[in-house]
């Protein structure tokens, strides 16, 4: 597997490289109680502004990370013209029993720009980070959580192993469509559903290896005296430094702001 | 019952399906002593790996016993322990790493066991400094080779500090290089550092530095000897489909047609006999 591919850590050393996962793992939180409690048009297209900074910030490829935007196209525009037929309100255009509404276009528009903002979002934090700090910064805010009696280390270990075998499934699944199209599967058969059958030729064999790996998996994991366990060389590496705090700072500022606007205006 | 080393007892194991009972061990009596490097031999489904899974107690037999350092392995409380004492690498390199990080999966065991941060990297730093992966450690386990990987099974395994290593035919899946090398790490580890070793393999070849090797075939111990005393049977090895090693080969097809071979024990010896004028 080479080249990038979307939404996968790529190495750089930029500063939102080197922020603290733990930063940036709260300001997309912060990102979406923002926009989901402020969407004047204003404040939205600033965040829509601030994750196209970002990315240019991060040295990512702008182009191809906005360019990607139009895989979620189909999303993008369904929503759009569920909003803007199915909301109440002053009529635009009428077709037949379908109603566009002005209250309709402008919901359209802003959940346009909410999805857009939050893709973009999750692209800079899972672009900038690597999943072994990704995972980290997950573990370290989750601590609080496991006062409440909560096997927070188990499912700590649940992400590490996800992201540990990603790239391994990947690679198997790419092994099982070479053997299957050795075998005359047609995965790029014109008809839909000769298509499909292929795919499930591939997703078969694939479920019940990794039925298989979990099973050996598992016996790996009690060998070693599996317990559930607090990550401590992993969260020993996590760094929080000035900056992390300053642009934490700014962005709660921001989220002041969002719910300020609507009080003071 | 309290003396170090692993015993078995009568032991045996039967699986039990929907399709029936499948006897894999039947009524296995062993002792495996401290600093001792033990093969198990066998073919696929001879009950090599159900043997070595009773070691440590990831397998509990269904007939007789088992003890490590005179703990009960059908005891849940004593697992843990066994474990720690037990170490275990598997065959397939990809299904024992666990973590997205070589440094944390050595880490792993060591965390479980809860040792300090400052204990976890000494013991992390030696195991990975002992494998020769020091470089290695910030790297994703998927971008390693095979042999890589196995060394990193191996180190994380090693970090455990544990009495005993069995291994369940570790270089099946490894490059002849790797193997060598791997069979190599075993063989230093048991001399200089006096581990015991329990190495399970199909290849003859593998079992070259063993003190001890037992054939296992049909859930029975078939043969046991010295690795020179089995691998002379030719006919009894491959009568349950196992090889002898090249060299015996070799040297039994020379007695055979009259050279006087039967003193030569090594490969070398037998070259300067060949290649007299």
């Amino acid at each position: 597997m080479t080249g990038i591919k979307l939404g996968q850590y790529v190495h750089g050393n930029s500063l939102l490289h080197r922020l603290d996962p733990r930063t940036k793992i709260i300001c997309c939180a912060i990102i979406v109680v923002a926009i989901i409690i402020n969407y004047r048009w204003f404040y939205l297209l600033f965040f829509a502004l601030l994750m196209a900074a970002a990315i240019r910030a991060s040295g990512m490829d702008t182009r191809f990370v906005l360019g990607s935007l139009r895989s979620i196209r189909s999303l993008l525009l369904v929503t759009f013209v569920f909003l803007a037929v199915l909301t109440p309100g002053q009529p635009v255009w009428t077709l037949g029993i379908l109603q566009v509404t002005r209250e309709g276009l402008t919901m359209g528009v802003v959940n346009l720009l909410r999805l857009i903002i939050l893709y973009l979002g999750s692209m800079v934090l899972l672009m900038t980070t690597s999943p072994m700090k990704l995972s980290a910064g997950i573990d370290w805010l989750l601590l609080p959580l496991s006062r409440l009696k909560l096997p927070v280390h188990n499912f700590s270990t649940i992400l590490s192993i996800s992201f540990r075998f990603i790239p391994t499934l990947i690679d198997q699944a790419i092994a099982i469509q070479d053997a299957q199209r050795s075998r005359g599967a047609q995965f790029d058969a014109p008809r839909l559903g000769m298509r499909l059958k292929s795919y499930l030729a591939i997703l078969i064999p694939l479920f019940e290896a990794s039925l298989l790996r979990a099973e050996e998996l598992g016996e790996a994991m009690d060998s070693r005296c599996f317990s559930g366990h607090p990550n401590q060389l992993r969260m020993d590496r996590l760094q929080f430094q000035a900056v992390d705090l300053y642009i934490l700072i700014f962005m709660l500022g921001l989220l002041a702001a969002g719910i300020l606007i609507p009080i003071l205006l | 019952m309290l003396d170090a080393g692993i015993f078995m007892q009568n032991a045996g194991k039967i699986y039990r399906n929907q399709n029936g009972d499948k006897c894999a061990l039947r009524d296995i009596t062993l002792s495996i002593r401290p600093g001792e490097y033990v093969g198990l031999m066998g073919m696929n489904g001879s009950g090599k790996s159900t043997l070595a899974r009773l070691c440590n107690g990831l397998l509990v037999p269904t007939a007789g016993k088992v003890y490590v350092n005179g703990l009960d392995t059908r005891q849940a409380e004593n697992l843990q322990e066994i474990r720690q004492l037990v170490g275990m690498v598997f065959q397939n390199p990809d299904n024992q790493l666990i973590c997205p990080v070589v440094e944390e999966e050595i880490a792993f065991g060591l965390e479980n066991l809860g040792l300090p941060l400052p204990e976890i990297r000494e013991r992390t730093a030696w195991a990975l400094e002992i494998m020769g992966l020091t470089a290695l450690k910030q790297h994703a386990p998927h971008l390693l080779s095979g042999g890589q990987k196995q060394k990193v099974a191996l180190a994380s395994v090693l970090a455990m500090t544990p009495a005993y290593l069995v291994l369940d035919e570790p270089a099946a899946m490894l490059d002849p290089v790797s193997r060598r090398e791997l069979l190599q790490h075993l063989q230093i580890l048991n001399r200089r550092e006096g581990m015991t070793i329990v190495l399970c393999s199909n290849e003859a070849e593998d079992f070259m530095d063993a003190d001890r090797l037992l054939v296992i075939d049909q859930g029975s111990i078939y043969l046991q000897g010295t690795p020179p005393e089995i691998f002379v049977q030719g006919t009894e090895l491959a009568a349950i489909g196992l090889a002898q090693p090249e060299f015996y080969r070799l040297r039994q097809r020379l007695a055979d047609t009259g050279w006087p071979v039967a003193e030569i024990n090594n490969l070398t010896d037998l070259v300067d006999l060949i290649c007299q004028p």
